[in-house]
């Protein structure tokens, strides 16, 4: 029988495959029945897992780090003590040799044996400690051999789909170098960077599927329906055809949307739209070309450091991705993002970062670049070094008033000079942009725009900030809108006043990539766009199919108006048609 | 074989930490050393039987030891009940 799960699609289409279930769970384990022969490999197996799980452990007690609770030692030493008891150890193994079964379901049978022993105790608090057994046995039965996951060996997969609880950014970038087919996590939203990025990966991917991995099991045929947020277990013979119908259509449509990749991108009356590309990787580069892109309008240059696993992406590392990517757009604009770290970014080596309670409004992007010059200056040289291989502009995020932003010029400064001295070659004309996404910048986008040749409003983390959503927060980011007449004001405000002082506006958020607002920000006087590579097409043909002039009565309209509900009735009437294909 | 009751007296009762305590304490004796709580067998050397005795504050067990340290067994392991494991309350 099948049985559909949702959450929030990503896009990417449609994929059917077997599911591959990442973090198992004991509950996940199936039963494999063993031929005689193989039952002193299987205990093998399992002895080899203790002994794995046992280094495990002792590693973890030998590192505790210093600010840890006492408890935590004491808590690794009664899980050591637990591993080598004959109730842990040695009962799996028992089980192995008379049920003929695989490790992982002996384990599981242990498991609930142990755990019904604990439920007919009556002491409350004595019951809890199931589950620091539970924890030991989840322990082994993750490190039996086939269990652990190595993501260098991605490429082994070929037609699964990933499920999982969670995905980092740089889980992302691993998957997108798989042969992953498609991925569905139980937590995240729209909005998260873990959904930003994977919308870029253009597979099939579903967020926020709670209970995923309880329902689903290992090597169950399943559809990840992305432009839906579908999951369909075990889909029966008619779902499965028209899933492949389906899968089919999208592809044509995708097509379809070929044939205005050359068209320029110009309204009905005539204004010519920059649509940009956010990238992430200097591998990006060619999706920018095949999209047919005006340039780089956001390089998302963090990745690089996010996929670096045990150190800072150094100086050459990111002028060899720098320049690798102007040397393949040619003469295309490349605006380079200085490092936005921290918040729901944080590379493994900012220890620090996890643990501040309010990280989106602590040592986040230019601060942090501030507070850590060697990183911050180091990133300058190899944008700069890059800046003449190409037409290269420089941004910096998170600028929250204009002296921080003249402290990180200063820096640019510093580092130019620096330059000169050593005879190294750079554009000394590189243009500079700040990143409006801190409300207090919005507003007072005036003392800025005298410091820049750019801005570029980052909607989401404005979004943020001003409906104080953490967008992360699946308990509240449902408030999280962008149609909410105060950011709509707000951004309405940054792009009127930069077009007055005639310095370039652009809208490097999601914003820019929903088809549903474009008209709206093209009528709000919006020329620039940037969006991940596969929403340029899709966007570009409302663009081709807009008059700008005629919805100015409608747009005054929307920027009028003070109910959320109102400015989506509004919406509704201006997209009249545009959106039905 | 000699055998001495007592009681459990620590707030918690014989919860993780205070098992892994015994466990460690009666791991150093070579007497084979068990605790009997209604009529529940534990070997004392052994975490999970301990820990599935469910032994809660006010029970009443008796301490077994088997052994040429026997005596020694069962003196510092009734000390480890009546000093409540070393914890405060």
């Amino acid at each position: 029988m099948s049985i559909s799960l949702h959450g929030i699609g990503l896009g990417g289409g449609i994929s059917i495959g077997k599911a591959y279930i990442l973090d198992k769970h004991l509950d996940n384990a199936v039963l494999h029945l063993l031929e005689d022969s193989q039952v002193d490999l299987e205990a093998k197996r399992f002895e080899q897992a203790v002994r794995d799980t046992r280094k495990e452990l002792e590693s973890l007690r030998g590192n505790i780090p210093s600010n840890a609770p006492a408890e935590l030692g004491a808590f690794l030493s009664l899980n050591i003590m637990m591993l080598g008891d004959s109730q842990i150890s040695q009962a799996p193994l028992n089980i192995i040799r008379t049920e003929f079964c695989n490790a992982e379901w002996a384990i599981k049978l242990q498991a609930e044996k142990l755990s019904e022993q604990f439920d007919t105790m009556e002491d409350e608090y004595l019951k809890e400690r199931k589950y620091d057994v539970i924890q030991v046995l989840e322990r082994i039965f993750k490190n039996l051999e086939g269990n652990q996951f190595d993501w260098n060996k991605t490429n082994d997969f070929e037609g699964e789909l990933l499920i999982t609880y969670d995905l980092s950014p740089a889980d992302l970038m691993h998957i997108k170098n798989s042969n992953f087919l498609g991925f569905v996590t139980e937590v995240g939203s729209l909005t998260s960077h873990t959904a930003i990025i994977g919308r870029n990966l253009e597979i099939p991917s579903i967020v926020g599927v709670s209970y995923a991995r309880q329902v689903v099991r290992d090597g169950d045929t399943v559809i990840v329906d992305g432009i839906n947020g579908a999951l369909i277990i075990d889909p029966d013979a008619v779902v499965l055809s028209e899933y492949y119908k389906l899968q089919k259509e999208w592809q044509a449509s995708k097509l379809k949307l070929r044939h205005i990749r050359q068209k320029e991108s110009v309204t009905l009356d005539d204004v010519t739209i920059n649509l940009f590309a956010n990238i992430e990787n200097d591998s990006d580069a060619i999706e920018v070309k095949n999209n047919n892109a005006d340039g780089v309008g956001l390089f998302r240059s963090e990745f690089l450091f996010l996929n670096n696993d045990d150190n800072y992406s150094d100086e050459e590392e990111q002028f060899e991705a720098y320049s690798k990517v102007v040397k393949t757009l040619k003469k295309l604009p490349v605006t380079i993002r200085t490092a936005d770290l921290g918040a729901d970014k944080n590379p493994s080596w900012n220890v620090d970062g996890n643990s501040v309670l309010n990280p989106a409004l602590g040592l986040t992007g230019i601060r942090l670049s501030l507070a850590d010059l060697y990183l911050f200056r180091s990133q300058l040289r190899a944008i700069l070094r890059a800046s003449h291989y190409g037409n290269i502009q420089i941004m910096f995020p998170m600028i929250s008033s204009s002296l921080e932003l003249k402290q990180a010029i200063y820096q640019l400064e510093y580092v130019k000079d620096e330059l000169i001295q050593e005879g190294i070659n750079f554009n000394p004309d590189i243009k500079i942009g700040a990143m409006i996404e801190v409300p207090a910048a919005a507003l007072s986008i005036k003392s800025i725009l005298s410091l820049v040749d750019f801005v570029s409003i980052g909607t989401n983390d404005l979004i943020q900030y001003l409906l104080a959503v953490d967008r992360n927060d699946e308990s509240v980011n449902y408030l999280y809108n962008p149609i909410h007449p105060a950011v709509l004001q707000l951004i309405h405000h940054v792009i009127r006043s930069c077009n007055r002082q005639q310095v370039p506006v652009t809208i490097c958020g999601e914003m820019a990539a929903d088809p549903r607002l474009t008209r709206l920000l093209l009528g709000m006087g919006l020329r620039n766009f940037s969006m991940y590579p596969s929403s340029i097409l899709p966007i570009k043909k409302i663009i081709l199919n807009t008059d700008i002039n005629k919805n100015t009565t409608i747009v005054r309209k929307i920027l009028k108006t003070e109910s959320i509900e109102k400015v989506d009735l509004l919406l509704d009437e201006l997209n009249q048609g545009v959106l039905d294909y | 074989m000699i055998k001495k009751q007592t009681s459990v007296i620590n707030k918690l009762g014989l919860h993780a930490r205070a098992s892994s305590q015994l466990v460690q304490l009666a791991s150093k004796f070579i007497s084979d050393i068990s605790i009997e709580k209604d009529g529940k067998l534990a070997n004392a050397k052994s975490i999970m039987t301990i820990m599935m005795l469910a032994a809660n504050k006010g029970s009443t067990i008796t301490i077994m030891a088997n052994g040429e340290d026997e005596v020694v067994a069962i003196e510092q392991i009734s000390e480890l009940f009546a000093n409540k494991f070393g914890e405060l309350e």
